[in-house]
C-alpha cells in the first residue's frame, strides 16, 4: 500500500521566508522576536513580527486588499505547491485543510469599530467577508482553483495538527489525488494586549503549509512520511489526553517510545515522561515566538527537513540530544481544555 | 463509504417551538408555521426592527436556571436532547454519562460566529479586552465547553466553513465512522444572531425587509436566523449491538470548493453541482434514487437561481420530478446550525413520508423552475433525501440520507 508523503512545504515565519531562510535561521539560531512595530503599544512584550513588506508583491490584485492572515497562508501554500516539483493538480482532486486560532482579528475589529461608531452604511463589505474564519481558506481556493474539499477547522495549538490528519484521510482515502494542509496567524493589537497581559510572554504570527500525498513512482520531492497520527480530548486531565494520542499514534505507525528520535512540541513536559531523558525535545517557540496553531505546522516542517537532511538544528533542541541518524520523530501538541494531537513522521 | 453509519439521537432548539422536542418542531414545520418575526438588533440601537427569527429564552421550562451565555444555553440543550434521545443520557441527572463508552465519543461542532455575542459585548462596555476574552471568544470554546460538559472525550474539532459549517461537521464524523476510526460521534451546529452578521449581511445588501421568498420571482433576500442542532452518529453495528433505536443512515456526503469569488456563489452553481455528483457517489446511488432536496434556499437572487441550475446540472430532466423546498422560509437562515436542522428535516421526512413546504411562495420564477413544495406540506413516501449547503468562502457541500 502506498505511504504518505510529505512532498512540499511552504514557511512563513518571523526567523525567515521559505525553507532555505528558515534553515538558516536556524543553523545560526537567529531569533525573530522584538519590540512590536506593526501597531503602536506601551508594551515592551517581545513578539514575532512577520517584517516581508514584498510578501504580496507577486499577489493579484484582489488579494492585496486581503487580511494578513490571508496573505500569510497564499505565501506558504504557494511555496509548498512550487516545492512540490510537478504541476498542481487543483480542481477537485487537490483538498485543502486550514487550521487557525484567532483568523483575521484586524479585519473583525474594524468591522466592528464601524458599526459602534455608527459608520454602518459605510463600513467596507471586504472587512466583514475577510472576518469570516473560512475567509483564507477561501482566499487560497480562489487563488489556486482548489475545488475539492475546502475546510477549516478552528481551536488551539493543535488545531494545524488536527488540520493535517483530516488531509491525510482525505488524501489516503482516495478522495483526492493530494491534500494541502495550512496554518496561518496574525497578530492583532487585542490579541497582543490580551495575551500580554496574561503573562503570554511572545506571540508571533505567520504561517505554514505542507502538501500531502500518496507516494507513487512519479513522487519527485520526498520529505518523509506520515507514518501516525491520533487525536484525543480529557477535558479533566489535558496530559492524559496528550498521552493517549501519543499511545495511539505509535500504536498506528507500529512503533514505540524507544523509536522516536525527537520530540517536537511546546507543550506538557509531563506527557512526555514516557520518553527517554536523552530523546531531544525541540521547539521553535523560542525564536520565533508562539503563533499558537501554526507552531505545530512550523514543527511538521522543521521535522520534515530535519528527516530529510538527517540532522536537527542545535538551536532548537532544548533537552536531551541527537546520537544517531534521525529515523522517526513525533510532533505534538497539548490544549488547556483537554485536547492532545500527536503525529509520527518517518525517513523516507 | 465503508461501515454503514446511521443516526440513533437527534437534538435541536430552532426558533419553532425552541424548547417542546423534535416532534413539535417538525409539526410546526410541516404545517408552514413562520417564526420570523420583526425585533431589534441583538445589543445595538439601530432604529429598526429587523426581519429575523430568534428564539425566545423566556420559552424555557421554569426549572431551569438563568440562561446566561445563550449560544450555550441552546447548544446544550440541543446536545442533552440528542444524547438522551439515543438512550446515551439519563434524562434526570445531568452528568456524569450512564453509558460508558461515551468516553470514546467524540464531538465535531460546526459554527460560523460562535460566542460572538460575548465579544459584542465586551466590544460595547469598554471597547478593550480583558486578559481571557480572547479564550471565551474563540470559535472553539463551545466544542470545549459541550465535551467538558458531557465528558465527550473522543476526537474532534470544531469546523467553520461558512454556511456549510454544520453539513460538514456531519458529513466528516460520518467518514470518520465509516472509515472505521471510531463508533460513536456527535455532531452538529450552534450559532446566534448577532449585530456583526445583521450589519454584515446588510452591508452585503442580501437581507430582505419583505417575506422570505425562496425560489419565488419576488423574492428580496433572507432572514438571519439562529439555533443549535445535534445527532448521534453510531456506526451500524455499534447501534444494533446496543439496541439502539434508528431515525436513518447517512449514506453519502462531499464538500466541494467554488475557487470563485469569497462572498458570492459560482453562478452556474458549479460547485454545488460537483458536491452533489461527489455525494451520490459516494452513496453509490443513481441520482434518481434521490426523492427529496431540502435545499439551501436562502431566499437571494443569486443564491436560489445559482442553486436550481446546480440540482437541472445534476439531475437534467429529472430534476423537474424531485421535490426541493426551503425550510430557511420559515427558520431563517441560521449559519452552523442551518445544515443540521436541514439534515435533520431529510431525516424526518423520510421517517414520515411528508416533504415540509417553502412558504411565501405567490409567483413562479421562470428561470426558477423546479417543484418547490409551495406553501404546504406534502406526503411523499420517499426512502433518500439530500440535504445543500453553500456559503462564503466558496463552500459547498451535500448530505444524502436514507431509511435506516
Amino acid at each position: 500500500m502506498s505511504r504518505l508523503t510529505i512532498t512540499g512545504i511552504g514557511s512563513v515565519t518571523p526567523i525567515g521566508i521559505g525553507k532555505e531562510e528558515l534553515r538558516q535561521s536556524l543553523d545560526e539560531g537567529a531569533s525573530g522576536l522584538a519590540r512590536i512595530r506593526k501597531f503602536p503599544s506601551p508594551l515592551k512584550t517581545p513578539s514575532g513580527e512577520i517584517r516581508d513588506p514584498g510578501l504580496d508583491k507577486n499577489m493579484a490584485a484582489r488579494f492585496r486588499r486581503v487580511a494578513a492572515v490571508s496573505k500569510y497562508a497564499l505565501s506558504a501554500v504557494d511555496m509548498a505547491i512550487k516545492d512540490r516539483g510537478l504541476p498542481f493538480p487543483g480542481g477537485n482532486e487537490t483538498a485543502l485543510v486550514m487550521g487557525l486560532t484567532h483568523g483575521a482579528l484586524t479585519y473583525t475589529e474594524a468591522f466592528h469599530g464601524s458599526l459602534l461608531r455608527e459608520e454602518r452604511g459605510s463600513a467596507s463589505p471586504l472587512f466583514f467577508s475577510d472576518s469570516v474564519l473560512n475567509a483564507p481558506a477561501g482566499n487560497v481556493s480562489i487563488c489556486y482553483g482548489i475545488r475539492g474539499p475546502v475546510h477549516t477547522l478552528v481551536g488551539g495549538p493543535a488545531t494545524s495538527l488536527k488540520a493535517l490528519m483530516l488531509s491525510m484521510r482525505m488524501a489516503n482515502s482516495g478522495e483526492v489525488a493530494g491534500a494541502i494542509a495550512v496554518s496561518s496567524e496574525e497578530l492583532n493589537e487585542l490579541s497582543f494586549s490580551c495575551y500580554s497581559r496574561l503573562g503570554m510572554t511572545a506571540i508571533s504570527e505567520g504561517a505554514g503549509a505542507v502538501f500531502i500525498e500518496k507516494d507513487g513512482p512519479e513522487t519527485t520531492s520526498r520529505y518523509c512520511y506520515l507514518s501516525g497520527a491520533a487525536s484525543r480530548c480529557c477535558p479533566s486531565d489535558p496530559a492524559e489526553a496528550l498521552q493517549g494520542a501519543i499511545q495511539q499514534s505509535l500504536d498506528e505507525a507500529g512503533l514505540t517510545t524507544r523509536d522516536i528520535d525527537a520530540v517536537m512540541t511546546d507543550t506538557l513536559p509531563q506527557a512526555l515522561t514516557r520518553f527517554s531523558n536523552a530523546t531531544p525535545i525541540v521547539t521553535l517557540a523560542h525564536l520565533t515566538g508562539s503563533a499558537f496553531s501554526v507552531n505545530a505546522m512550523w514543527h511538521i516542517i522543521l521535522a520534515s527537513m530535519s528527516l530529510q537532511g538527517g540532522a536537527l538544528p542545535l538551536s532548537v533542541i532544548v533537552a536531551g540530544r541527537q546520537t544517531g541518524d534521525l529515523r522517526h520523530i513525533m510532533v505534538c501538541a497539548s490544549e488547556s481544555d483537554g485536547v492532545g494531537a500527536a503525529v509520527v513522521l518517518s525517513k523516507t | 463509504m465503508r461501515n454503514p453509519v446511521v443516526i440513533t439521537g437527534i437534538g435541536l432548539v430552532t426558533p419553532l417551538r425552541p424548547f417542546d422536542g423534535l416532534q413539535a418542531f417538525w409539526e410546526a414545520l410541516c404545517s408552514g408555521e413562520d417564526a420570523i418575526k420583526r425585533a431589534p438588533a441583538p445589543l445595538l440601537d439601530t432604529k429598526k426592527n429587523w426581519l429575523m427569527a430568534g428564539i425566545d429564552l423566556s420559552l424555557r421550562p421554569p426549572k431551569d436556571a438563568d440562561p446566561g451565555n445563550k449560544l450555550f444555553v441552546i447548544a446544550e440543550a440541543a446536545l442533552s436532547m440528542a444524547l438522551h434521545n439515543a438512550g446515551l443520557r439519563n434524562a434526570t441527572r445531568p452528568a456524569p454519562l450512564t453509558y460508558s463508552s461515551l468516553l470514546n465519543v467524540g464531538l465535531v461542532t460546526g459554527t460560523v460566529l460562535g460566542n460572538v455575542l460575548l465579544k459584542e459585548s465586551r466590544l460595547m462596555d469598554t471597547g478593550k479586552g480583558n486578559p481571557g476574552d480572547d479564550n471565551m471568544e474563540s470559535l472553539s470554546s463551545l466544542r470545549s465547553y459541550l465535551a467538558s460538559k458531557f465528558e465527550l472525550s473522543g476526537a474532534g474539532f470544531t469546523v467553520s466553513t461558512a454556511c456549510a459549517s454544520g453539513t460538514d461537521a456531519v458529513g466528516i464524523a460520518a467518514r470518520m465512522i465509516a472509515a472505521g476510526k471510531c463508533d460513536v460521534m456527535v455532531a452538529g451546529g450552534a450559532d446566534v444572531l448577532s449585530d456583526f452578521a445583521l450589519l454584515g449581511f446588510s452591508v452585503l445588501q442580501a437581507l430582505t425587509d419583505d417575506k422570505v421568498r425562496p425560489f419565488d420571482r419576488k423574492r428580496t433576500g433572507l432572514a438571519l436566523g439562529e439555533g443549535a442542532a445535534f445527532v448521534v452518529l453510531e456506526s451500524l453495528s455499534h447501534a444494533s449491538a446496543r439496541g439502539a433505536g434508528i431515525y436513518g443512515s447517512v449514506l453519502g456526503y462531499a464538500s466541494r470548493a467554488d475557487a470563485n469569488h469569497l462572498t458570492g456563489p459560482h453562478r452556474e452553481g458549479r460547485g454545488l453541482s460537483e458536491a452533489m455528483t461527489a455525494a451520490i457517489s459516494d452513496a453509490g446511488l443513481a441520482s434518481a434514487d434521490v426523492g427529496y432536496i431540502n435545499a439551501h434556499g436562502t431566499g437571494t437572487g443569486y443564491n436560489d437561481l445559482m442553486e436550481t441550475k446546480a440540482i437541472k446540472n445534476v439531475f437534467r430532466k429529472g430534476a423537474y420530478e424531485i421535490p426541493v423546498s426551503s425550510t430557511k422560509s420559515m427558520l431563517g437562515h441560521s449559519f452552523g446550525a442551518a445544515g443540521v436542522i436541514e439534515a435533520v428535516c431529510c431525516l424526518l421526512a423520510v421517517r414520515d413520508g411528508i416533504i415540509p413546504p417553502t412558504i411565501n411562495f405567490t409567483e413562479k420564477d421562470p428561470e426558477c423552475d423546479l417543484d418547490y413544495v409551495p406553501n404546504e406540506a406534502r406526503n411523499h413516501e420517499i426512502r433518500t433525501a439530500m440535504s445543500l449547503s453553500a456559503g462564503f468562502g466558496g463552500q459547498n457541500a451535500a448530505l444524502i440520507v436514507g431509511k435506516g
